[in-house]
């Protein structure tokens, strides 16, 4: 997966938080979880999912590379 | 046997003595040095970086605030405060904590000033940055040293009627908020001056574990009980359906000011206690952890306080008039819902354990400023002025035990004068953090910023901020927006946006037309031109 992917993903997250659409919505999910407090705690699993990417497919390569320069000076 | 009213109080002093020994225990391990006592000589894991930072980020308001703002905003809390830092706290953390570390780790920084000193080739940079950030702390502090005292007394109100006496029976014979702050501010002292960045790096993993756990048990007790019915499902249901319209949506919630709220938790990009514990990192893969995890950890946090919260505000679940109210009003006391429903619904046991998991909360924050305070008073101002060659390694560590005995106290004292206003202090603290961000990011990713747009980025944020804050009659208008009016329609936004949005005007606009950073400079914090990594993402 490209990195760019991954920040493309972040910032989906950012722009579904605005859930303008769920705004009046008084629906409750599984009969207790009202619908605007059940997408958010989806979004915020949402965003394990996507930091755990970020930190997989776009973790910076110059530190793993300066992780191995100073190993190598020690 | 423990006579029941003195249940809470012997609970919170056990878990004060457990924290004392957490603390201490660290050290042991303490090998004297500077670095040690500051930065924990680089050695914090991934779990240990995880807890310290999350507990750090969450203070007393994750338990007590977050059910009391629920009570009165509804469900629509959780997306203004949980879901939007689970997303921006972890992008702080990988986009300035990850490279702040590996520039730490290269020239042996321990404050955020004296990077910004070399990054921004200004010897002076600290006199404007230095009063900024320790006037932005130390309300924030204030906030839980209040904050502990007044827990302590309501909760533990009944423990000694005639030794401690008030006109509210709601406070009446707990200890007295001098006594309550003074215990708290003690137990902090005593595992900082101890243990350094350590013990505090060890007793918020514990804290951390702490408020984790009890405020599940308290939301599953409660929940058990509120709707009268026989299984915590049919509890559940009966709850929610019970809820308020209102309460259950963000009917009275304005859009504009939720978008623009989003731009709070940035604030923790640059709060100076945060900043010292990203460098305590043993590696720069320390950090995937806690970039995970953080936003799970906020949900499990506050997911169960803003349900409880707007359950509280159904009539139909809880007499209105049986609330707490705020002293002389008939206004019920929002931040009193979360104890109020332990105590009616749990019982002591409950109660005190709560107690220390909000105690947990407020302390696992404290001890982390105390510290950074006390390192940026040793490492920004007692070195430039004494001169680095002067103080030995030993000289520094007494030096920062100086400071950080000299901070309390101070703190303590200025709490004693019962400033309550402090509290509407938060989120303008806040928006001063958050407003310092363009800086940080700049520094970090932009070559062309120089020594004047970083200052001229400071005196925006300040100025900006303190216009705003003059405006909303310092604070005391506690729900101040900037509104706007495009084409009759009226928008509400959050100062926030103004005050970043000018210093980061400031930063680029006169970066542009002054001389840019030295060659020197540039390779230093950017590599070679060709070699350079060319975006954000490294």
């Amino acid at each position: 997966m490209s990195k760019y992917w991954v920040w493309g993903l972040i910032l989906g997250l950012v722009v579904l938080h605005q859930d303008v659409w769920f705004w009046t919505d008084d629906r409750l999910v599984f009969g207790f979880l009202p619908m605007g407090l059940f997408y958010h705690i989806c979004l915020s699993i949402g965003a394990v999912v996507c930091w755990f990417l970020a930190a997989k497919y776009a973790w910076p390569q110059d530190l793993v590379e300066h992780a191995a320069d100073d190993s190598t000076r020690e | 046997m423990i006579p029941e009213h003195l249940i809470p109080l012997t609970i919170i002093l056990c878990y004060l003595a457990l924290l004392l020994m957490v603390g201490t225990l660290a050290n042991r391990l303490f090998t004297g040095g500077k670095t040690d006592y500051m930065l924990a000589s680089h050695s914090i894991g991934p779990f240990l970086l995880l807890m310290s930072l999350f507990g750090t980020t969450m203070t007393a308001f994750a338990l007590v605030g977050s059910s009391g703002e629920s009570f009165k905003e509804g469900i629509g809390v959780y997306g203004m405060l949980a879901s939007s830092s689970g997303i921006l706290h972890s992008l702080c953390f990988f986009l300035i904590g990850v490279k702040i570390w590996r520039f730490g780790n290269r020239y042996g920084y321990t404050t955020q000033i004296e990077f910004f000193r070399d990054r921004l080739e200004s010897r002076r940079f600290g006199v404007l940055l230095f009063p900024i950030l320790v006037g932005l702390v130390i309300p924030y502090l204030l906030i839980g040293v209040i904050g502990g005292g007044v827990v302590m007394q309501s909760m533990t109100a009944g423990s000694f009627p005639d030794l401690f006496p008030t006109p509210s029976p709601a406070t009446s014979g707990g200890l007295p908020k001098w006594l309550g702050s003074g215990l708290i501010c003690g137990v902090v002292l005593v595992y900082v001056f101890f243990g350094g960045m350590r013990g505090t790096a060890w007793a918020n993993a514990f804290q951390t574990t702490i408020f984790m756990v009890l405020g599940l048990v308290a939301f599953f007790v409660i929940a058990s009980k509120l709707g009268g019915k026989a299984s915590l499902y049919e509890n559940l249901i009966a709850c929610s359906e019970a809820l308020d319209f209102d309460k259950a949506t963000r009917e009275g919630m304005s859009k504009t000011k939720f978008l623009t709220y989003m731009l709070i938790p940035l604030s923790v990009g640059m709060f100076p206690h945060i900043f010292q514990h990203w460098l305590t990192a043993k590696s720069a893969n320390s950090f995937k952890l806690p970039v995970v995890v953080h936003p799970l950890f906020i949900m499990i946090v506050w997911l169960p306080c803003v349900l409880i919260g707007a359950w509280a505000s159904s009539a139909l679940l809880v007499d209105p008039a049986s609330l707490p109210k705020i002293p002389g009003t008939e206004i019920p006391n929002a931040n009193a819902i979360l104890p109020f429903l332990v105590s009616t619904q749990a019982g002591p046991v409950l109660g005190g354990c709560l107690t220390a998991g909000i105690l947990a909360a407020i302390m696992s924050s404290l001890d982390s400023q105390f510290l950074c305070l006390g390192t940026m008073f040793t490492e920004d101002v007692l070195l430039p002025v004494g001169g680095k060659g002067r103080f030995s390694d030993k000289q520094q560590v007494w030096a920062a035990r100086g400071f950080i005995i000299g901070i309390v106290l101070v703190t303590y004292l200025i709490a004693q004068l019962n400033p309550t206003s402090v509290f509407a202090l938060g989120v303008w603290c806040f928006s001063g953090f958050t407003g310092l961000i363009p800086l940080v990011l700049a520094a970090l990713y932009w070559r062309r910023l120089t020594k004047w747009g970083g200052y001229a980025s400071v005196l925006a944020t300040i100025l900006s901020w303190a216009y705003l804050f003059y405006q909303s009659g310092f604070g005391k208008d506690r729900g101040f927006t900037v509104n706007i009016s495009v084409g009759g329609e009226t928008y509400e936004t959050m100062a926030v946006l103004w005050v970043t949005l000018a210093s980061s005007l400031a930063l680029v606009g006169v970066s542009l037309v002054t001389r840019p950073p030295s060659e020197t400079t540039i390779r230093r914090f950017f590599g070679a031109r060709k070699a350079e990594s060319p975006s954000i993402v490294g």
